[in-house]
């Protein structure tokens, strides 16, 4: 048997484009490798004149040497998307008063670059879903004790995600509060920053389609991989169990709508309309 | 940042040096050119972005194998839908033979499909490549003896599937 299936595999024909492939994705490279100190340096620059600034106008500056440096700010948003692709990055976090930093290491310590990742904002309960690629590993219990003990935030967990190169954190924000996350280079690392915001009013209903509560686990994963690309996410009820949703809607007229598109396309999805304040956990039953 | 202990350029020949048998290993996981060029082009990419994580030159072939079989294990989870039906695989591949033993009737390329896909790296390592158990745990980056427990559990497991089949 192990004589003859090298000789089959052998004959697995080579593609004439193959060398025209690396060589694409070699010139894909050598641009990425060259545009990110650029990135670098136009940042550190801003990031001084914030220094800078902070220091001349807060009287929180004081306060400020005893943050450690974190490496240097690449960009800060609220929602959007960042990082490098990376391959089997381990996830850890660290936090104190109403920062959070999410970390990222590799084998030889920390990692230069955070990996792909996009934040994403919620509501009904207000939260942020942050999606990471390239990652293998965590201490998911760590990690979230570390944001549900941080200022602002709620509760914590990892979606179930059946891909274990990739993870889906969701961070449910305290009523009024809202965040900003920086993204940093060498070491790599995302930090949390959550604000209350007392200008926020929106107390409308939000309308969204949900699925029957279940416990965490697969078949959690495989609802969810069901509504791929639908702006589906995974939310934790008050009772403890989870749901998958689908869309934010103004109304229920508007969420009827998405729910008969959704069942044309997919089948009788059993899929249900559902409606919370924005600060509102769901239940197990509507 | 870390320095390299390869430069970008001599990774890239060494990229094309072994172009051809990372292609087939590509293959091997997702059964269609297309897709085994894009897994190709991809872990060249990772390799090229993330040379400083490579801590040794004569890692290279280990570390290269390891990106081409996760790229590979990506992309098998991210299209779970489109994989090929076990009709579909390999037609480039002589039909099974009917005359040969239980044993020889273990074709791995058909079986292949029958396994997860985490665990078909096993196999194609060691049987297509003709990996040694050491160059396996390096690659796969987890100690020999786990690693023989593992692919002789498999086996194991695929005899008694064959045995079912032929009963």
């Amino acid at each position: 048997m192990k004589r003859q299936q090298p000789e089959r595999y052998q004959d697995i024909p080579i593609p004439d484009a193959l060398g025209d492939v690396i060589d694409r994705a070699a010139a894909r490279a050598k641009h990425q490798r060259r545009r990110r100190p650029l990135v670098r340096t136009g940042i550190c620059a801003a990031a001084a004149l914030c220094v800078l600034t902070v220091t001349a106008n807060s009287p929180l500056a004081a306060q400020a040497v005893h943050i450690p440096v974190l490496g240097t700010v690449v960009q800060m948003l609220h929602i959007g998307s960042g990082g490098v692709q990376t391959d089997g990055l381990a996830v850890h976090a660290a936090g104190e008063g109403s920062k959070a930093d999410i970390l990222f290491t590799e084998t030889e310590g920390s990692a230069d670059f955070a990996p792909s990742y996009t934040a994403k904002t919620y509501r009904a309960p207000n939260r942020v879903v942050l999606s990471l690629g390239g990652v293998r590993l965590a201490d998911r219990q760590a990690v979230c004790d570390t944001l549900t003990q941080t200022e602002g935030v709620r509760d914590a967990y990892f979606a179930m995600v059946l891909d274990d190169s990739a993870m889906q954190l969701v961070i449910e924000l305290e009523p009024g509060y809202t965040y900003e996350i920086t993204e940093r280079a060498e070491p790599a690392g995302l930090t949390f920053t959550f604000t209350k915001d007392d200008t926020q009013t929106d107390s409308a209903p939000v309308y969204y389609l949900r699925t029957e509560a279940m416990p965490y686990g697969e078949s959690l994963g495989i609802a969810a991989e069901r509504f791929w690309g639908q702006e589906t996410t995974q939310v934790r009820t008050e009772e403890g169990n989870y749901i998958v949703t689908v869309g934010e809607y103004q109304s229920e007229s508007e969420a009827q709508s998405a729910l008969d598109a959704l069942n044309a396309e997919l089948g009788e999805t059993g899929l249900t309309i559902a409606s919370s304040l924005p600060d509102e956990r769901p239940h197990d039953a509507e | 940042m870390h320095t390299s202990v390869i430069d970008f350029d001599t990774c890239g020949q060494l990229i094309h040096a072994s172009q051809d048998r990372l292609y087939r290993l590509a293959y091997c996981y997702v059964k269609n050119e297309h897709d085994a060029l894009d897994i190709v082009g991809e872990a060249t990419y990772k390799a090229l972005v993330s040379l400083h994580t490579l801590q040794r030159a004569d890692r290279f072939d280990a570390w290269m194998t390891s990106l081409v079989i996760h790229t590979a294990l990506d992309w098998l989870r991210k299209n779970r839908r489109l994989v090929p039906t076990e009709h579909e695989v390999l037609d480039i591949i002589p039909a099974h033979e009917p005359d040969l033993t239980p044993e020889e009737q273990m074709d791995l390329y058909h079986l292949l499909d029958s396994l997860p896909t985490e665990e078909r790296t096993y196999l194609i390592l060691h049987y297509f490549e003709e990996r040694s158990f050491p160059e396996m745990a390096e690659i796969l980056s987890m100690p020999e003896a786990k690693l023989k427990s593992r692919f002789y559990r498999i086996l194991h497991r695929l005899r008694a599937h064959l045995k079912e089949e032929s009963l």
